[in-house]
């Protein structure tokens, strides 16, 4: 099945995968400042029409997991639109794969985190990333490499739903994050990368 | 038919729209040295693995038609992965609308440019980015905004080929222009820009 036809009941159904809603970040939330760069830059986009996936995809979505990159360099790489192929039952296209830089330009473990864009709600894509995040553990395992948790974001670039994969669970946070307070967003996503020094 | 399924025969077969190869950029080209950020953030964005039609997107060609925009703004706007139907022959995705409506939400006319992203050989776009211009420049008409000179582009990230939409004929450049040339792309981009007042 391909991950674009995963719910949350599905995941249940097929894997015996249960989800729950818990606090993923520690409180108060880490803030991290924007750089200047990414400021001028969303400021710039946010006079383009953002009505398809693609558009919030490049500018939105794409601006901010630059950013994480930049403040990075050389710890972890981007992934974006590739196959994810890792049994009959999981495969499909991933909009952002983030696994540890080692150079490959085939997707390589270990994966840690997941990106699913969506065009509109949020809620559409927590079975899809849940799978998603579910196959990366699969695929990490398999390689040798296991990595527990396993981070997933869903976004339509303005909202951002954190979930977790750990001990066959799917954690979805209780909070949203958001494009207009861009310190706390950058600070989840910092907390992610950091758990993978 | 999609778009995508247009070639330059069925272009000329379906739509009566002929095409011929040649020099049309005047010579030498015009060059605009790209910004600091442009230059570190294509640089940057090189170091990614970028395979996928949907990366060379993100991280090559936006970049460049931000850079734009922006060194114009706000003169054009930028519609990125929007359905343009215009007829029951001409209708699908396309990947960038160049429009001078500035901040509309949805595809106005008048649209002067259209770029085709393609993950492998831009040959494969070239009658698919005919289609589109052609689309447009009936849709302009339609909409009683009459631009008599379409250009498109077909860009892999790396490679870049310019196409032109004039009475009934549609011109393919000689030129092909790569991402080491940039000022020269740039400068052919201005070009476009200011073809349209």
């Amino acid at each position: 099945m391909a991950y674009s036809d995963f719910t949350l009941e599905k995941l249940k159904k097929q894997f015996n995968l249960g989800h729950e809603r818990t606090d993923i970040f520690a409180k108060p939330n880490r803030q991290t400042e924007p750089s200047a760069d990414l400021l001028r830059e969303l400021a710039v986009n946010r006079n383009f029409s953002t009505f398809s996936e693609k558009a919030k995809s490049e500018f939105l979505i794409v601006p901010i997991l630059r950013e994480l990159y930049q403040r990075n360099k050389g710890q972890f790489t981007i992934f974006s639109g590739m196959a994810f192929d890792v049994t009959d039952s999981l495969n499909g296209y991933c909009d952002y794969i983030l696994s540890q830089n080692n150079q490959s330009i085939l997707v390589d473990a270990p994966i840690f985190c997941l990106v699913e864009a969506k065009s509109r709600g949020v809620e559409e894509g927590l079975g899809q990333c849940g799978a998603e995040m579910y196959a990366a553990w699969l695929f990490n395992q398999e390689a040798g490499k296991p990595v527990s948790p396993i981070f997933g974001a869903v976004t339509n670039g303005f909202d951002w739903l954190f979930l977790r994969y750990e001990g066959h669970k799917v954690q979805i946070d209780m909070d949203r994050f958001y494009l207009g307070e861009l310190p706390q967003l950058l600070g989840a996503l910092q907390t992610i990368v950091d758990q993978y020094p | 038919m999609a778009y995508s399924d247009f070639t330059l025969e069925t272009l000329r077969r379906d739509c009566n729209v002929d095409h011929e190869r040649v020099s049309f950029l005047a010579k030498p080209f015009r060059e605009m040295a790209p910004s600091v950020q442009l230059a570190q953030l294509l640089t940057d964005n090189n170091q990614l693995p970028l395979l996928t039609e949907k990366s060379k997107s993100e991280f090559l060609i936006s970049p460049i038609l931000n850079e734009l925009y922006r060194l114009n703004q706000p003169r054009f706007t930028i519609y990125s992965g929007f359905s343009f139907d215009v007829n029951s022959l001409l209708f699908g995705y396309c990947d960038y609308l160049l429009g001078a409506k500035p901040k509309s939400l949805v595809v106005d006319a008048p649209i002067f440019c259209v770029v085709e992203a393609k993950n492998r050989g831009l040959e494969e776009g070239l009658g698919q980015c005919g289609a589109e211009m052609y689309a447009a420049w009936l849709f302009n008409q339609k909409s009683e905004k009459h631009v008599s000179v379409i250009f498109g582009t077909v860009t892999n990230g790396y490679d870049w080929i310019f196409l032109r939409y004039q009475g009934d004929k549609l011109q393919i450049d000689l030129h092909r222009f790569t991402l080491n040339d940039l000022p020269q792309l740039l400068g052919t981009l201005q070009t476009v820009v200011d073809s349209y007042q």
